[in-house]
């Protein structure tokens, strides 16, 4: 009877692949770190309180994450998005408007998309983006 | 001599004893001169009574013309007023009007001829007794002094017959005279030198030439010659001077008598002309007698139309005893008349009985048999005549109305009134009045103003008391009226904004401003905007019905935007609002933000409701608003900051979708 042939796997390979993996990972890791940390210190903001009082909330910057949901108006100037932002309260969707200047013509923004944000509440109750990091 | 006589009684109507200009005319024997006559301040020839304009009338007209006008004699007003005033008088059957007609009988008869007696020429009357009965006539007033004017022409007359007689008396005593001293002229100048000279001047003093003066006495001593020859002198001048005073007296007395006689025709004439008949027969008899075997023939002048009515109708020249027959003819006339009258009035025709009566009242007005006619006959037609003269005057007043009444009484009345003549006038005028009253309102109905003034006054001209006209006016008036109020209440509800009420009322604004352009164009554009709102009522009730309370609600608020007041909207807006009070809750929200400049929270609820309700036009219109703010274009160089807002501060629910250009 021929007798079964013996497993030729090598541990060394599965060591260098978990190495791998873990090589990879630490970069991801390293790399997310590092971009958070870009708006760390930034207030989030509130929609709820942005829609019903952005008087108070004048000269602020915040953070936020919302979906475009569409391009209202485009100019040289910049950009006007409508955008949905998730009250992290009560879970529901608010609608907010941002005005994306010119500084961020090169930033390819689409519907759909969700993007994190730093922005800045004008006197004028206007959301200008002034950072932007895709999700 | 019914024309004569019509004559005479147009002239009492229309030109009663005015002076005369009596023409002699041609000279006529006697003393061979042309006299005129002239009682009264003479008139320009061409308006000369008696003359060449004196009154005509036409007995188939009826009519009399007269310095270039017509009457119609029996239906001229004045005539109309003495015949009712006669009607409505008693008779005159007092004791002194019996004494009075008892000594005018007396004086006719003591002047007719028959009462005398013929003796040569002449004709012998009672003529003393009549004369004396003048003045006592005269006392009565119905005589009015007519006797008196008689009898002193007779007397004016007389005196100058008995002046005759005295000048005969006169002038023979001075023919003696004349006589007496020619012979002492022809006594004084005896002698052989003088004698044939005296026969020659005695020659010559007959046939009326002056005596030649002697040249010289011859024989003699020379001073018993001169003196001789002064006192033949003297004589032979007393004997011109008598005979020239002679001669000056027979044509005195001519003059004197035509004169006289002149008078009286005047007298004769003017008494028949005032259809005082009875003193015209009265004077042509004393006339006759006192002037008998003369001419008798009027001195009117040639040519005139005396003349030619008298030459017409006789064919010869007046007379006096022409007149005395016309006189006598016209009492006649009178006379049968009356009875006429009173035949008539027995049968019930008081037309023809009030015609007859007035026919002889206009002749023989003064005639006793018209005087003494009972009050009682009278009164059975005076009520015809009021009736007739009323029916005239409303004819001549153009009163239709009141004609139509009197003719209708009148006809129940008499049975013999004819109608016909001032039935198709009233007909005629009715008919021709209507038919512009009926043009008028056609003309009203086309809103022509100046077509209605006009045939109304046509027909007010045919008709001025028209009770249609006056119907047809006070409905005019009360359009007028009624339009006022009209216009007023559409002004009122105008400033109200009450504009379903004013389009639930158009046809009756629109009847009223049919003239009004401008009204009309008010109307029309708030017949457009109640049009919309109807349109977005019936457009928001059938959204409702299909579940979109949405578009309901929207279509409602955007109608409201004009008719902020109608109730059938804001019924509507009130229902679809609670249905969806979260989208208008946003809409609301944005609006309150986009006014206070708060243009990027504004957007964000607009976005709101935009999602809960994706075909709102308020919400398109609000975040194409605001985004123009927030990111305007590049050549508006726009502030977003200064930008002002457009919309007012009110609500909402009360606003309209904001314009979509933004002032800087």
């Amino acid at each position: 009877m021929a007798r079964r042939k013996k497993s030729s796997f090598n541990p060394w390979i599965l060591i260098g692949a978990v190495a791998l993996l873990g090589t990879v990972a630490g970069g991801y890791l390293m790399m997310r770190g590092k971009s958070s940390e870009s708006f760390s210190g930034t207030t989030k903001l509130d929609p709820t309180e942005y829609v019903t009082n952005a008087m108070s909330m004048q000269g602020n910057t915040y953070q936020v994450t919302a979906k475009v949901k569409d391009q209202l108006r485009y100019t040289d100037s910049g950009r006007l998005y409508a955008m949905e932002a998730k009250d992290e309260k009560n879970g529901q969707m608010v609608d907010l408007s941002m005005l994306f200047p010119a500084s961020l013509a090169s930033e390819s923004i689409q519907v759909g998309q969700e993007l994190t944000v730093k922005v800045q509440v004008e006197r004028n109750a206007i959301l200008r983006v002034l950072e932007l990091k895709r999700s | 001599m019914k024309t004569l006589l019509c004559f005479s009684v147009t002239l009492l109507a229309l030109a009663p004893t005015q002076g005369q200009v009596f023409d002699a005319g041609a000279p006529s024997g006697g003393g061979g001169q042309n006299t005129t006559i002239n009682n009264s301040q003479p008139k320009p020839a061409n308006n000369q009574f008696l003359g060449n304009d004196t009154p005509f009338f036409d007995p188939g007209s009826e009519t009399a013309t007269w310095n270039g006008k017509a009457w119609n004699v029996t239906n001229n007003r004045l005539f109309r007023g003495r015949f009712e005033k006669y009607l409505s008088a008693p008779e005159d059957n007092s004791e002194k009007d019996q004494a009075y007609r008892k000594v005018m009988q007396e004086i006719i008869s003591a002047l007719t001829p028959k009462q005398g007696t013929v003796v040569g020429q002449g004709v012998q009357l009672n003529f003393s007794k009549a004369v004396g009965l003048m003045p006592i006539a005269a006392e009565f007033p119905i005589d009015a002094r007519l006797c008196d004017a008689i009898a002193s022409a007779i007397y004016t007359v007389w005196m100058v017959q008995k002046n005759e007689e005295a000048m005969v008396a006169a002038n023979k005593a001075m023919q003696k005279e004349i006589d007496n001293l020619a012979l002492r002229v022809e006594v004084g100048s005896e002698g052989p030198t003088l004698a044939p000279q005296k026969e020659k001047d005695a020659k010559a003093q007959k046939n009326g030439s002056p005596a030649p003066k002697p040249a010289g006495g011859a024989g003699g001593g020379a001073s018993s010659d001169v003196a001789g020859f002064t006192r033949l002198g003297i004589d032979i001048k007393k004997i011109t001077e008598r005979e020239a005073m002679r001669v000056a007296n027979v044509a005195k007395f001519g003059i004197n008598e035509l004169k006289a006689k002149l008078e009286f025709q005047a007298l004769i004439v003017q008494m028949f002309l005032q259809r005082r008949f009875e003193h015209t027969i009265i004077a042509c008899r004393c006339y006759n007698y006192m002037f008998s075997g003369q001419d008798r023939e009027l001195k009117v002048k040639e040519g005139s139309d005396v003349e030619k009515m008298f030459a017409k109708g006789l064919g010869v020249n007046p007379t006096i005893s022409t007149l005395e027959a016309f006189a006598s003819e016209a009492i006649r006339d009178v006379d049968e008349g009356v009875q006429s009258f009173e035949f008539n009035l027995e049968k019930s025709e008081i037309q023809t009985a009030s015609n007859r009566l007035g026919e002889a009242f206009a002749i023989g007005e003064y005639m006793p048999r018209v005087r003494t006619l009972p009050r009682s006959k009278k009164e059975k037609v005076l009520g015809f005549v009021r009736d007739s003269n009323m029916l005239i005057s409303s004819l001549e007043m153009k009163d239709y109305g009141r004609a139509d009444e009197l003719l209708v009484k009148i006809k129940k009345d008499s049975t013999d009134f004819d109608d016909s003549k001032p039935r198709a006038a009233v007909e005629s005028a009715r008919a021709a009045s209507s038919l512009h009253i009926e043009a008028a309102k056609m003309a009203a109905v086309t809103q022509d103003s100046k077509k209605v003034e006009e045939e109304i006054r046509q027909a007010a001209e045919l008709w001025p008391t028209n009770p249609e006209l006056k119907t047809f006016t006070k409905q005019m008036s009360e359009t007028g009226d009624a339009h006022v109020t009209i216009l007023r209440d559409f002004d009122s509800l105008l400033a109200q904004e009450n504009y379903r009420q004013i389009a639930k009322d158009a046809v009756k604004y629109g009847a009223v401003m049919l003239t009004k352009p401008e009204k009309q164009k008010q109307l029309q554009q708030v017949l457009e905007i109640v049009k919309e709102s109807e349109t977005a009522v019936i457009q928001a009730d059938e959204l409702a019905k299909r579940g979109d309370a949405y578009g309901a609600w929207e279509s409602v608020k955007e109608a409201l935007v004009k008719l902020p007041n109608d109730t059938e909207l804001n019924k509507r807006s009130a229902q679809f609002s609670s249905q969806v009070s979260e989208f208008v809750n946003a809409l609301d929200r944005a609006d309150k933000l986009e006014s206070k400049k708060q243009v990027g929270s504004s957007l964000a609820w607009y976005l709101k409701a935009r999602r809960l309700y994706p075909a709102s036009r308020f919400a398109k219109d609000g975040i194409n608003r605001t985004s123009e703010l927030i990111l305007p274009d590049e050549n508006k160089d726009a502030d977003i900051l200064s930008a002002p807002k457009t919309t007012d501060n009110s609500d909402i629910t009360s606003g309209l979708p904001r314009p979509t250009n933004v002032e800087k």
